[in-house]
């Protein structure tokens, strides 16, 4: 599937230049990180950042959040919880078909 | 509106989250792409034990993962079990309309999200937040004035190592409407288009939501990391303050 993508960044652009545009250079990273770009502009935007330290920065840092967040929010359910749903999946009647 | 456009984000709207309802429970995303291979199963066939047995074997799989979003969607233990357990009945409720082969996870976490929205938000034991996202405008001025390479290493390093406390409080800051997608992409995994579809919203709303969620995020973590590295410095300086004072007593 494609939609369009927003302000995707290419080599040309300038991120030190232009003042960071903040927030279209996050807007390209986030797709890029995502797995949200098409080929072409997937190879653009690579390119760019490649060449940016900026966005390297900005890439890593993005990463790094990423991460710890995952790292964060890996919980495991208490083992009563699991007994009392299959419990009450027992219980529920459940129309055939 | 097709999902294969981008709607312009306004800054104001969280109508989309909040505007679903029990209804959507009858719209579960039968059509995203298959992860599990079931498709050989025929649930009109099926008897109710041989339904049971299939639940038990496919979607508890899902458990401490729908525990983990149910525990950052309520922001405490109790309403995150309560929660879950309200999903997995519902979605044993619902499970002969779950199309076999397709992908079980996004249909568990749209039975979350929606039995989150209808039974929990309403009886929340925090305070509800009023609106916007928890970062106030002159700190989004200030993410964006700042240049990414200000952050300095000692910071990144601390980022790396805030306590997984720190990560939760910045996350439970964050408006629903903007964390929940944060979630649901980032320690998930899921694509824009599954979080559409788990959330029903078009692919634009998502992807503005994620972008605002993600710079509030963002700002949170590293003004904590700040506080941490500068702390960290601080105790690294009396450390060294009290081995000379020791050093010149002897």
């Amino acid at each position: 599937m494609t939609y369009e993508t927003q302000h995707v960044r290419t080599e040309s652009d300038d991120c030190g230049e232009n003042g960071g545009c903040t927030e279209t250079r996050m807007t390209s990273i986030y797709q890029y990180l995502d797995g949200a770009l098409e080929a072409d502009d997937l190879a653009e935007v690579k390119a760019h950042i490649d060449n940016c330290p900026e966005c390297q920065s900005e890439r890593d840092l993005e990463l790094i959040i990423r991460d710890v967040v995952k790292r964060s929010c890996e919980e495991k359910a208490p083992q009563s919880l699991k007994t009392k749903i299959l419990t009450r999946i027992k219980q529920l009647k459940v129309s055939e078909g | 509106m097709s999902i294969l456009t981008i709607d312009a984000p306004t800054e104001t709207s969280h109508a989309g989250v909040l505007g679903l309802d029990l209804a959507g429970m009858t719209h579960l995303p039968s059509d995203i792409p298959a992860a599990d291979d079931g498709s050989r199963i025929d649930p009109k066939a099926e008897t109710a034990s041989q339904r049971r047995q299939r639940f038990e074997r496919d979607a508890m799989q899902y458990l401490d993962q729908l525990y983990s979003g149910a525990l950052r969607m309520t922001r405490n233990p109790e309403d995150a079990e309560d929660l879950v357990q309200e999903a997995y009945a519902r979605a044993y409720s619902s499970f002969h309309q779950y199309k076999p082969g397709t992908n079980l996870r996004a249909w568990l976490f749209r039975i979350l999200t929606n039995t989150y929205i209808n039974l929990y938000r309403k009886r929340q034991r925090r305070p509800q937040e009023t609106d916007g996202d928890g970062v106030e405008d002159w700190q989004m001025a200030r993410v964006a004035d700042q240049p990414p390479t200000g952050l300095r290493s000692a910071e990144t390093e601390a980022l790396d190592h805030l306590p997984d406390s720190d990560v939760k409080e910045a996350l439970a800051e964050i408006s629903e409407d903007f964390r929940i997608p944060v979630y649901l992409a980032d320690v998930e995994g899921f694509a824009y288009k599954e979080i559409a579809e788990i959330l029903d919203v078009p692919i634009g709303t998502v992807m503005s939501r994620l972008h605002r969620g993600r710079r509030s995020l963002r700002e949170l973590l590293t003004d904590y990391a700040a506080e941490r590295g500068i702390q960290g410095a601080i105790d690294l300086q009396k450390e060294q303050q009290a081995d000379a004072s020791e050093e010149a007593q002897k």
